[in-house]
């Protein structure tokens, strides 16, 4: 438990770490996903306490995990796939313009 | 009558049958999207007449208890988006009658996608339902960037998408952390428990706000995928992007900043002073960028997020004249700046480009459509009898009220600069030149009712402010005072 | 008589509109002329000293009329020069000119009577915009270039009034028209801008020495002596220094003007330079001062713009301006000879012509011997210069150029009707003085008052043999550039190098997010440890 704070942390940079240092447009999209699936980690560390049982309501419980951080990060699961589909769909289509997949060759936009 | 939920309803519905009907037959594709469209727009421009009656209003979703209820409200300050809901997204649709050729369906879905989103974050009342809202605005604004399917388009939508994800991402963990400290995500209590914490951890929640929002409304130096993502998208979607979508952001941040910290803790903490700064630095950055640009659409993209500036200004002054006036300014610079995306996009039609000196002489051949547009550009500046003039009237008096003596010059400043950039495309299109191959292609209604319509929306607005005025002047109630919206929200 | 309570800038405003839609110029004209004399008669029957036409905005009251003597007088002669303006170039003026023009005469005439800071910020506005379409031209590149200058720099002083403004209101609360409580230097630089006072007088030579003569007509009567109106209207002080840089501007405007060649540059550094009077009348402060400064600049809307008409003439028959080309023109146009004679002895203050009255105004309203001298040496150089323009361009049998258009009648009309209108203005002081409520009790024809106006132009006709060497005509470019266009250029370099910070990599610009987090961290960081 004391460690599950400082490697959501740790996560969370190296995702960051992975999304400014790659150059393969994939491992970008890694990246990023690491960077949220942390924040997921910590949704689930937030709503677990010790001995709290699952918050399905079909028999009487003492003590319930906090069922709210768990929507939402069932909410932010859902939300996460469907945004590195669309990055996959564009990497696909970029690939196929552009003949790379290295993000520092697609620089048709600047100034 | 509780309509507001119909602002959700009538979207989802519509693109539920944009589906349906695109398979069964294509022809009714376009009435259900207009039908929609005018009746979002009558139910907000109903708000807006009966705003004395009607507000503020609460709507619970499934009539759960109000501290743990899904509550959709409106009240005075959400007025503000509400002229926009009213005006830009059926204008933006009526020009993409013509724009999009191509997959009309698919685009007149994502844009009601959009726009659910954006009514959603502005009546939402808890985070967790924002943060649905927020991203599902962001995955369709994202489709919409990359809609044109083009070379830039795809990587601006890319780029949009990367920089974006990393915003919500920080979104996200801004609305973790304040459950973590608060134990709620309802935004009216909030603020009562926000007070107990540390001012530290106060501070990192809003820097997490700030960041994860302000990569939407292209806070400088979060503003990079703005002017990339307009030269790729069509002209509709720009004009509800900017016109509205942007102004969302703003708002939600606005709303949160407000609601959640309080002015109080602003001028204790020096905010107040951080955030006209980064508003002028915003101000400058965005003019400075705009003089060198040579495409109509990154120009104007710039000149976006400089207008934006502008309104943090306001906003960030933290007083009530402040808020009016930024209110103000939003409103106007998007009407003015929607009028200004459409007439480069009609001037497109007889070029087929927006860069700056393909456009050389386009005056003799479009000559109502140029005068039109180098009018609106003049006003933009802040030239009588433009709305602009209004609104940055209202800004400079509000910040030389408030003591910002500095940041006002500052504004002053950037008109001067922004007259230097729309002085190019004006003096390039009123320049003598016969080189146009073929014949030009006529405007039809739909390309240029929208245009003059937004241009004679801004004229009356700045010769009569007080219309708008009249609507906003009651916003700052439910910002300055948490107490107003915590009642709306929970009940006496 | 019934009087009209109406802002006759108003009038000339519609129509300017109606003049859209008219077919040819004959029609424009007679329409236009009709709004001129619609806007004399409604300026007769004005009320003085009432505030009327109010309206509230923003919560502020909006004051559309507000007449006194020197606003009514101003529109008055604005009303002849007009009239005299159109007949002078209706013939060949552009279709898009008359409503420009029609704007334009509109606003400025608003601005006389307008008695609130918004309006008159407005009016000034729109006088600048108006302006720069007339000069601006779709077919000329120097046009355009001359148009994009003269903007930016009314703008820039237009945005200084709009900030003083913005000061001085929220300082006092109330909009009415007043002497600034605060903000005080922003308002002087607006007006120096609009009156070209030395320093920022680049625009002016530069725009009417690069237009067409009946369009340099037009502006150089009005935009100067608008500014002058402001100074008049806003800075109520009777402040000494305002007089001296008066004097400064007047002695260096003439010197600017000797070493130009262009006949429209040296009328235009002559601006300048009369300017200055009005600048010193009205700093000086006192009542002769205050109505001997505004009595100059109805006098000067006349010969300045008669001058430019001759300027104009001389264009449309000979095609040349730089007087090195001209020569012997007074047997080919004698009309244009002797009319612009008349104005050249006015300008000079050369006894029994009008700009005499108001110089000796001006000179009896202080005993201040710096004022004296300036003023002696601007007349001097006055002179000086218009000698070298009769000499150069219409005495001296040089290479006579042939005249390819005979002056048109209209124009011929035109300049004597304003050289009619000059000259019973000169040989009728008390009525002068009665216009404007005031009676000074100087004696203009008096022998030493006379000797007192000669002396300028007697010691200028010695000089002119002397220096004639160093004045002579020489050829000219037509734009140089100065000090603001260095300026503006290297502020454009150096943000080129600023906007290149976006290359179009991806990851720069997500590593901008991450900096603006940890900023804004560490900022609250280090906020929270003071």
């Amino acid at each position: 438990m004391i460690l599950l704070y400082p490697t959501i942390v740790l996560l969370i940079c190296m995702g960051l770490y992975t999304v400014l240092t790659q150059t393969n447009m994939i491992k970008i999209i890694i990246g990023i996903s690491i960077v949220e699936s942390s924040i997921i980690l910590l949704l689930g560390a937030m709503a677990y306490f010790p001995g709290a049982a699952a918050p399905v309501l079909d028999h009487p419980f003492e003590l319930v995990a906090d069922p709210l951080p768990q929507a939402l990060g069932l909410t932010a699961i859902v939300i996460n796939a469907s945004t590195t589909a669309i990055m996959l769909a564009l990497v696909i289509k970029l690939h196929n313009r552009y003949d790379t997949l290295n993000i520092h060759e697609i620089k048709k936009l600047r100034g | 009558m509780d309509l507001l939920i119909w602002l959700i309803i009538i979207p989802l519905f519509t693109i539920f049958s944009i589906g349906i009907f695109n398979y069964i037959n294509k022809k009714f594709v376009l009435p259900v999207v207009f039908t929609s469209a005018i009746l979002q727009s009558g139910i907000a421009i109903y708000y807006i007449i009966n705003r004395n009656n009607l507000l503020p209003q609460l709507y619970n979703v499934g009539n759960w208890q109000r501290d743990i209820a899904i509550n959709l409200s409106i009240d005075n300050f959400t007025l503000v988006i509400f002229v926009l809901i009213a005006i830009m997204p059926l204008l933006s649709l009526l020009y993409s009658i013509t724009e999009i050729q191509r997959k009309p369906a698919k685009f007149y879905l994502l844009i009601n996608v959009l726009l659910l989103g954006a009514s959603g974050m502005v009546m939402t009342a808890d985070l967790f339902n924002f943060y649905v809202f927020f991203e599902i605005a962001s995955i369709s604004s994202y489709a919409l960037v990359a809609f044109r399917d083009e070379d830039i388009s795809l990587e601006a939508a890319f780029e949009y998408l990367i920089i974006g994800s990393i915003g919500s991402v920080f979104l996200l963990l801004g609305i973790v952390l304040t459950y973590q400290a608060t134990g709620t995500l309802n935004m009216a209590m909030i603020p009562g428990r926000m007070a107990e914490i540390p001012v530290i951890t106060r501070q990192v929640l809003m820097s997490l706000f700030i960041i994860g929002l302000g990569v939407k409304f292209a806070l400088v130096p979060l503003h990079a995928w703005m002017p990339d993502a307009y030269q790729g998208s069509p002209i509709s979607y720009i004009v509800l992007s900017s016109g509205l979508v942007v102004n969302v952001y703003f708002f939600v941040l606005v709303r949160i900043l407000f609601i959640f910290f309080g002015v109080e803790f602003f001028q204790e903490t020096i905010f107040t002073n951080l955030i006209v700064g980064w508003g002028v630095l915003s101000m400058l950055f965005g003019h400075g960028a705009a003089l060198q640009q040579d495409n109509l659409k990154r120009l104007f993209a710039y000149s976006t997020i400089a207008q934006l500036g502008y309104v943090i200004i306001a906003f960030g002054l933290g007083t009530e004249a402040g808020i009016v006036a930024g209110s103000f300014h939003l409103i106007s610079h998007a009407l003015l700046k929607g009028a200004i995306f459409f007439t480069a996009g009609n001037l497109h039609k007889a070029t087929g480009s927006y860069q700056i000196r393909e456009m050389k002489g386009m005056a003799e051949k479009m000559p109502v459509m140029s005068i039109i547009f180098v009018l609106m550009l003049i006003g933009m500046v802040g030239i009588p009898p433009s709305n602009i003039f209004v609104s940055k009237w209202l800004i400079l008096s509000a910040a030389v009220e408030a003591g910002y003596l500095l940041p006002a010059f500052m504004i002053v400043f950037g008109s001067f600069l922004s007259l230097g950039y729309y002085l190019r495309p004006v003096i390039t299109i009123y320049t003598g030149y016969t080189g146009f191959p073929g014949k030009l292609p006529l405007l039809k209604f739909n390309e240029y009712f929208p245009t003059l319509l937004l241009a004679g929306i801004c004229l009356i607005i700045g010769l009569f402010p007080g219309y708008i005025l009249n609507i906003i002047d009651t916003a700052p109630e439910f910002l300055l005072e948490q107490s107003n919206f915590i009642i709306h929200i929970l009940g006496g | 008589m019934p009087a009209i309570t109406m802002n006759p800038g108003f009038i000339l405003i519609l129509v300017g509109i109606l003049s859209i839609f008219m077919k040819n110029n004959k029609q424009r004209f007679i329409l236009s002329m009709a709004g001129l004399a619609t806007s004399l008669f409604i300026i007769l029957g004005l009320p003085e000293g009432e505030r009327l036409l109010t309206f509230v905005f923003l919560d502020f009251e909006i004051i559309l009329l507000e007449v006194d003597v020197i606003s009514r007088n101003i529109a008055l002669v604005f009303v002849i020069f007009g009239a005299g303006a159109f007949i002078y170039s209706y013939k060949f003026c552009k279709k898009k000119e008359f409503p420009l023009v029609n704007f334009y005469l509109g606003f400025s005439f608003m601005i006389l009577f307008v008695g609130d800071f918004i309006s008159f910020f407005v009016a000034w506005e729109i006088i600048t915009v108006s302006a720069f379409f007339l000069i601006y031209d779709i077919n000329d590149a120097v046009r355009q270039h001359t148009a994009q200058y003269y903007i930016l720099m009314h703008v820039s002083g237009g945005l200084m009034l709009l900030w003083g403004i913005i000061l001085h209101v929220t300082e006092s609360g109330s909009i009415i028209l007043t002497m600034p409580e605060r903000g005080l230097i922003f308002f002087l630089i607006s007006i120096a801008v609009k009156l070209a006072f030395v320093g920022v007088h680049t625009w002016l030579p530069r725009t009417y020495a690069n237009i067409p003569f009946h369009i340099s007509v037009i502006l150089s009567a009005f935009t100067s002596k608008i500014g002058v109106y402001g100074l008049y209207r806003i800075i109520e002080l009777d402040n000494m220094l305002i007089a001296y840089f008066g004097a400064f501007s007047a002695i260096l405007g003439v010197i600017l003007a000797m070493t130009h060649s262009d006949i429209r540059k040296i009328l235009s550094y002559h601006i300048v330079s009369q300017i200055g009077y009005m600048i010193i009348g009205i700093g000086i402060g006192s009542e002769l001062g205050i109505v001997g400064g505004s009595f100059h600049i109805i006098n000067h809307i006349l010969y300045k713009g008669l001058l430019f008409i001759m300027a104009g003439t001389v264009i449309y028959s000979f095609g040349y301006e730089n007087l090195e080309n001209l020569g012997g023109l007074w047997k080919k146009v004698p009309i244009t000879f002797v009319t612009s004679l008349i104005a050249a002895l006015s300008i000079a203050g050369f006894p029994f012509f009008n700009g005499y009255l108001s110089k000796t105004m001006i000179k009896h309203s202080t005993d201040n011997q710096i004022i004296y001298y300036g003023m002696m040496i601007a007349g001097i150089g006055t002179a000086l210069s218009f000698i070298k323009i009769m000499y150069f361009g219409f005495i001296r049998e040089g290479n006579n150029p042939p005249m390819k258009k005979k002056p048109l009648f209209s124009m011929r009309v035109s300049m004597v009707f304003l050289a009619g209108i000059m000259m019973t203005m000169a040989l009728l002081p008390e009525q002068m003085e009665s216009l404007f409520n005031i009676s000074t009790g100087i004696n203009y024809f008096s022998a030493y008052e006379v000797w007192n106006g000669v002396q300028p132009i007697l010691i200028g006709l010695a000089l002119f043999p002397i220096l004639q060497k160093t004045i002579e005509p020489h050829p000219e470019q037509p734009i140089e550039p100065d000090f603001y266009c260095d300026i503006c250029n290297s502020f454009i370099e150096f943000d080129n190098k600023v906007s290149k910070i976006h290359t179009g990599d991806m990851v720069r610009y997500v590593s901008w997010v991450l900096f603006a987090l940890v900023l804004l961290l560490l900022n609250f960081y280090v906020t929270s440890l003071f």
